[in-house]
């Protein structure tokens, strides 16, 4: 069963997601948009919208936005439309994906500092040359030579997603706000 | 260590050049992948608009990246075929689509639209997705038109404005669905925009346009004015390219042809106001020389480069040639001197000056450059636009003969004025002159080579008589900043400095045809089109009998018939113009 805090909540994190993305990427600018607009209008009762639509375009952007932002919103979106559809009630499964996201995410987009004002930097001491940064950068701004050079940041390419940051193992990159 | 690494492309081996982005390397594998916000390689890739992706194989799993950002590493297993890969790049253009205003059948961009050849190329249903669109502001400055609806925020004009021309006009701003590409102060006219027209080539869309011009020339032939034309030198090295579909082709002949057939009462070229343009300006320099003036001279042709002066540089002024540019000149001499001639009332007489430019749109607007009663030139079109009417009226290029300007007073002209539109071509134009006023005989042609080249920063020394001057040339905008400290210091080195807005000069200017790389099979084009065009006229120089713009007949009649001497009182009302300190934000 939902209790009217559980819609809340939900709506809450749909408009969160589609409001506080930082804007740069068409996946998840215009797609988690799109995406909220037919979860709203399906939660609100509006409309009986094609659950397959809104499938294919969350699968899309959870492999295909630009930053983990937009990949793990449509994560948990994929879990809305889950319990929208199938299960017919939002259970412990989307809110704890909710709070688990607005842990990672929040403070950076509410504070603006996904998509701008925030420098990173790898610590050429930390650094243990091993290119997980560089590999999973979707900017294509860091670079270095695996086992042999430490790695660094071409602030010119870094478009301040904070994939560096949380892949690292060692600690090594560094955010300067 | 290897300089190769191997990778696979849809399960096929390969092995190439390290360090390549996924985009090139497929690209020289024969495969080539749809993009969108990508440009310049040393501008725009970060891969925003996921038009791009392509998948990499990890085991079981596929993950998706944008194949203009991502470098290539030994053992990459691309994916460019799988459903997966295909519904996420038709799903990307899907979703800008959606946010999009779709007037294809009126939008001037149509033809030359990369969305809607993306579109295509991925097989996109416009109507997949709706909900709320974007804000639509449309911004009609004198150069450049925006329209903002059909923006699809690949950034590549904030790219071009900040690090190509150090401009800094527009910028993104605010977040999520609300991000929109703005000048930042909202309108272009009060944001700095000097109207170089280099934001309209790289946009992808029809979100940046020229203002166009067209219907103020139709209405002029309806009003059944004296509709007179003038080409300026770069047109005939591009205006091939929209018929012939490759780059390097002379297109003076057929132009000239196809600009008769469109019925205009003359046409004439501007290389002859380029001739005298070089007349006045070199006669400027060697007085200013020998009289010990203000040194160095900056050139004066290239209006982008005047707006960018009177807002950052105004202290320069005096070092700012009086000369107006050269279709300027042509329009106050067709409009007194031909007009008399023939008896006609400068009002009668519509001028339209073709130009591969956005910014003497602006140009024939400021007050400064208005001659006694009337206005020099009427109405500018760009190369694009000219392509558009001889399309309209159904011209077919191909069979179209080759013909030739009209001579009628004005006509004739020399090789000096034919490499006007390549970056050192005025100071090369100008140099031929001078030389001969200071030592009273023509220098070798090859005595001016260094000042030509491809770099955007260029100086040479030259030897006039006993002694050597040094002069500087420089295109793109930006990089005329450290000589301008320079100059502003009174540390500048140089007598004469040639200033081009545009990257490699008037050739590459905002208005001519668009130079994409979805629309060319050779995906180098980039990097050799500059090159190309400027090959072009220097060969038309290099077949002229005359190469030197004080050798012209038709420019010397002008003078005994009219003008008396370069620098007289009559031409310095006709033919030169004032400067004054503008606003940085405001026109
Ligand atoms: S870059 Fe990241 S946060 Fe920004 S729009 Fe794309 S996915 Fe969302
Ligand atoms: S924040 Fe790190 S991962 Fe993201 S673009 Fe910048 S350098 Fe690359
Ligand atoms: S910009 Fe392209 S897609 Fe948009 S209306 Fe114009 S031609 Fe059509
Ligand atoms: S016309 Fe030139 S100055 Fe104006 S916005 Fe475009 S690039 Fe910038
Ligand atoms: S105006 Fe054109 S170039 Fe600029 S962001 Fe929009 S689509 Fe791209
Ligand atoms: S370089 Fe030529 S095309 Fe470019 S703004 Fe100057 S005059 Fe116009």
């Amino acid at each position: 069963m939902n209790t009217i805090d559980n819609i809340k909540e939900v709506k809450a994190f749909i408009d969160f997601v589609a409001n506080e993305n930082c804007g740069k990427c068409t996946l998840c600018r215009i797609g988690v948009k799109r995406l909220s607009e037919i979860l709203n209008n399906v939660i609100n009762g509006n409309e009986d919208i094609e659950q397959k639509t809104a499938l294919e375009l969350g699968n899309t952007i959870k492999l295909g936005a630009l930053c983990d932002f937009g990949k793990n919103a449509a994560n948990v979106l994929l879990l809305i439309i889950d319990g929208i559809f199938q299960k017919k009630e939002f259970d412990n499964t989307v809110l704890t994906a909710i709070n688990n996201f607005y842990s990672e995410f929040k403070e950076r987009a509410v504070t603006g500092t996904i998509g701008k004002s925030v420098e990173f930097f790898i610590d050429a001491n930390k650094c243990k040359k091993c290119s997980m940064c560089s590999r999973h950068c979707p900017a294509g701004a860091i670079s270095g030579v695996i086992r042999l050079e430490p790695f660094q940041i071409n602030q010119n390419k870094c478009i301040k997603c904070w994939t560096c940051f949380s892949v690292c193992k060692f600690g090594a990159v560094n955010v300067k706000k | 260590m290897k300089d190769t690494v191997n990778i696979k492309i849809n399960g096929i081996p390969y092995e190439v050049e390290k360090n390549l982005t996924i985009l090139e390397a497929s690209r020289i594998c024969g495969y080539d992948i749809p993009i969108l916000c990508h440009w310049d390689h040393d501008y725009c890739a970060v891969g925003s608009c996921r038009v791009c992706l392509v998948g990499i194989k990890e085991g079981n799993n596929t993950r998706l990246v944008s194949s203009c950002s991502t470098t290539i590493f030994d053992g990459i297993d691309i994916d460019l075929l799988s459903p997966l890969v295909l519904r996420a790049r038709k799903t990307s253009v899907e979703l800008l689509l959606s946010n999009h205003s779709k007037e294809c059948q009126q939008c001037p961009k149509n033809g030359n639209c990369e969305l809607l050849n993306v579109a295509k190329i991925v097989g996109a249903d416009e109507n997949k997705f709706s909900g709320k669109t974007q804000d639509r502001v449309i911004d009609i400055s004198n150069g450049i038109t925006r329209d903002s609806s059909k923006c699809v925020l690949c950034g590549r004009c904030v790219e071009v404005c900040n690090k190509q021309q150090g401009i800094g006009v527009l910028s993104f701003k605010n977040k999520a669905f609300e991000n929109v590409v703005s000048p930042t102060k909202d309108l272009l006219k009060d944001s700095g925009c000097i109207f170089c027209g280099q934001c309209v080539l790289a946009c992808p869309t029809g979100a940046l346009m020229e203002n166009s011009s067209i219907k103020l020339v139709d209405e002029a032939f309806e009003k059944k004015k004296k509709v007179i034309v003038q080409v300026a030198p770069a047109i005939r090295a591009a205006i091939a390219e929209a018929f012939e579909q490759k780059i390097g082709v002379l297109g003076a002949g057929k132009m000239f042809s196809a600009l008769k057939k469109l019925g205009f009462y003359r046409v004439f070229d501007t290389n002859f106001g380029a001739d005298l343009t070089i007349t006045e300006e070199a006669e400027e320099l060697v007085e200013r020389i020998k009289n010990k003036k203000v040194l160095p001279q900056i050139t004066s042709c290239c209006p982008a480069w005047i707006n960018y002066m009177e807002r950052f540089y105004a202290d320069l002024i005096p070092n700012i040639s009086s000369c107006k540019s050269p279709h300027q000149m042509e329009g106050a001499i067709i409009k007194s001197y031909f007009a008399q001639k023939h008896n006609l009332m400068p009002d009668d007489i519509f001028v339209v000056s073709v130009m591969p430019c956005t910014a003497k749109k602006d140009e024939i607007k400021r007050k400064e450059n208005k001659t006694a009663d009337f206005v020099d030139v009427d109405a500018v079109l760009t190369t694009r636009e000219i392509i558009f009417m001889i399309k309209r009226a159904g011209i077919n290029w191909s069979l179209l003969p080759d013909g030739e300007p009209d001579n009628d007073l004005i006509g004739e002209y020399s090789g000096a004025g034919a490499i006007f539109g390549v970056s050192g071509g005025v100071m090369e134009a100008a140099l031929r002159t001078a030389y001969f006023k200071l030592v009273k005989k023509e220098a070798d042609i090859l005595f001016f080579k260094d000042v030509r080249g491809l770099q955007c920063v260029r100086e040479a020394t030259i030897n006039i008589g006993e002694k050597d001057i040094k002069v500087a040339v420089v295109s793109g905008i930006k990089n005329a900043v450290p000589l301008l400290q320079d100059v502003r210091n009174k540390k500048s080195p140089y007598t004469f400095i040639e200033i081009m807005a545009c990257p490699g000069g008037c050739i590459n200017g905002g208005g001519q045809p668009y130079v994409k790389e979805c629309f060319f099979l050779d995906k180098n084009v980039r990097n050799t089109y500059i090159e190309k065009r400027s090959s072009i006229l220097y060969n038309v120089d290099e077949k002229k009998k005359i190469r030197q713009s004080h050798n012209n007949e038709d420019i010397k009649k002008l003078y005994n018939d009219f003008l008396i001497k370069p620098c007289s009182e009559l031409s310095h009302k006709l033919l030169h113009t004032t400067y004054s300190k503008k606003d940085k934000f405001s026109q």
